[in-house]
């Protein structure tokens, strides 16, 4: 497992992490999610020792720095474009595996895996983003690490790449070991990822299960359909539970299906439909981290409009 | 360590600015001081001088340091360049390793790439003479002073490029300031300082070279100048490594 407590990181007078204190669970995968400027690949190289700032973060209840091979306990992937341009794919991954004291010869084991073979011996200034991608997955994996650790690993890589990165990282998880993975990517990370972290301005808003983190949310709920829907209500108010009017019926937070279908029993009204509404991740995510965005984009219709009333108010006035 | 040390040899071997500056080093070393100028072009001096060889010798030994001083800060620079300082800083167990390993390795290619200069020196240095048909009068060579003037003064062309590059992060800028400290900035201070000049590193290091030691400077103390630059540099861009964010 490894444990982050209490992480931390000031620049100047900006708090760029703010006591951040959140597990990675060994044979699962966490994803790690913020807007941007959020604070998550701070985070990230704080956890690795690689900035200096507040806080300990262990591997296996050891700092990373106290194994004699750190890059057999966590393999990274912080930045797709991370290698000298002229030094080929190969030499780069031999250097790297040098460094780590791996054999040679998991350099072309890795450069397979990723899809790379072929272009081992060229030089990645001229790879495509995707292509850099794979490169930095393949130098996470020499080590054959217990943890990875992925920052926005699917940026670039096209249809075929991201199914097989998100296929290639469940799998790993299942075989024991743990990663640890950002992404902008919502659908992506739901489908992939186990936990969530959450974090919005430095500040940590969740660190949970997917299934709580979905089922927490207020876009979470059950449809129902009834014959007599005011009655329902009725019940529904009288036990504290609110429900929203939606087209073709109304939706109800905070109850199973299965109470709310007993419910519905006991008050002798027929049911027409009763239907589990999960909220995706991306409402859930919206939802936490509203006022947590560093950079906000502005409504675009909205602007427009605007726009359009800004550009007419003058000839309106000139008309009158 | 031996893991960093390996690491960084690799780095320096397959790039391929490394092998173009020993070519420059060599081509000007071997070619232009010990087969041109000192071997065929200067026949007068080389036929009345016996030390024509030691100042080819010491002339070469400058321009590797003065080449390999920009390997050292290619070494170095190109990790903050291409942030591949995270992927050495996570691998090793602690920060100093990364830290002397980058250190050794630039010297000891540095060290290598003047043992096969200067022997090919020595070599055109003899054949420039004999294609021009003179008959040189004996060389003589101490060659145990001149052997660790020359080691001194290549180790500290490195340390001071490491130290550089190490305090500046910026390639562009290490190596500007590598260019521009021996030759304009230190140049210009001598207009200041006259023979106090005699204490800047790099004014030291050309004492270490040349025939005999300028400002009134001597070898021995010049060696003790660079070891106190060398030292003191060193020990502040080491503290700064291990206390500074990667990048």
């Amino acid at each position: 497992m490894i444990r982050t407590e209490h992480l931390s990181k000031k620049y100047r007078k900006k708090v760029a992490v703010d006591d951040i204190t959140f597990d990675v669970e060994t044979g699962k995968v966490t994803g790690f999610l913020g807007p941007n400027g959020a604070g998550k690949s701070t985070t990230m190289r704080l956890m690795l020792g690689l900035d200096n700032g507040g806080g300990v973060t262990t591997f296996d209840d050891k700092p990373l720095h106290s194994y004699s091979q750190p890059s057999k306990v966590v393999g990274i992937l912080l930045e797709a474009k991370a290698f000298h341009p002229t030094r080929s794919a190969r030499n780069h991954l031999k250097v790297l595996a040098a460094a780590g004291g791996i054999a040679d010869s998991r350099v072309d084991e890795v450069l397979d895996i990723v899809g790379l073979k072929e272009v081992a011996k060229k030089k990645p200034g001229k790879f495509s983003l995707g292509m850099s991608q794979r490169l930095g997955i393949a130098a996470a994996l020499l080590g054959e690490p217990k943890y990875l650790m992925l920052d926005e690993p699917a940026n670039g890589l096209d249809p075929e790449g991201i199914a097989w990165l998100r296929d290639f990282i469940k799998q790993y998880a299942d075989d024991g070991n743990a990663v640890f993975v950002s992404s902008h990517l919502l659908s992506e990370m739901s489908q992939m990822a186990d936990n969530i972290v959450v974090i919005g301005k430095g500040k940590l808003i969740a660190s949970t299960s997917m299934t709580e983190l979905i089922a927490g949310s207020s876009h979470s709920g059950v449809f129902v359909r009834v014959e007599k829907p005011a009655l329902l209500k009725k019940a529904l108010q009288v036990r504290g539970l609110a429900a929203t009017t939606v087209e073709g019926g109304f939706k109800v937070t905070g109850a199973k299906s299965d109470d709310i279908g007993r419910l519905a029993f006991n008050a002798g009204i027929p049911v027409l439909e009763l239907t589990n509404q999960g909220a995706s991740l991306e409402e859930a995510f919206l939802e936490l981290t509203e006022g947590a965005q560093e950079y906000r984009s502005h409504d675009v219709a909205a602007a427009s409009a605007q726009a359009v009333v800004d550009t007419k108010a003058p000839v309106e006035k000139e008309n009158a | 360590m031996l893991a960093s040390l390996k690491s960084e040899f690799r780095k320096l071997l397959t790039v391929r600015s490394t092998y173009l500056l020993f070519t420059a080093a060599f081509l000007l070393a071997v070619g232009l001081i010990g087969f041109w100028i000192y071997g065929y072009k200067d026949v007068s001096h080389a036929s009345q001088s016996h030390e024509a060889l030691q100042s080819a010798i010491n002339s070469a030994v400058t321009f590797v340091g003065i080449f390999f001083s920009f390997v050292t800060v290619l070494l170095v620079g190109h990790e903050y360049r291409y942030n591949t300082i995270m992927y050495s800083l996570t691998s090793a167990s602690g920060r100093g390793k990364v830290f002397f390993s980058k250190f050794l390795a630039a010297a000891v290619i540095a060290l290598l790439a003047t043992v096969v200069i200067v022997a090919c020196t020595v070599g055109s240095f003899h054949i420039g003479q004999n294609v021009h048909h003179v008959n040189t009068i004996s060389q003589s060579i101490d060659w145990w002073p001149a052997t660790w003037r020359a080691v001194v003064s290549l180790v500290g062309s490195v340390a001071y490029a490491f130290i550089i590059a190490i305090l500046i992060r910026s390639l562009i800028g290490a190596v500007a300031v590598v260019l521009l400290l021996p030759s304009t900035i230190e140049g210009l201070l001598m207009l200041l300082l006259k023979d106090n000049v005699k204490y800047l590193p790099y004014t030291s290091l050309g004492n270490l070279t040349s025939d005999t030691p300028a400002h009134g400077a001597s070898y021995l103390f010049s060696l003790a100048v660079i070891g106190a630059y060398a030292f003191g540099g060193g020990l502040i861009a080491y503290i700064l490594f291990l206390k500074r964010d990667a990048n």
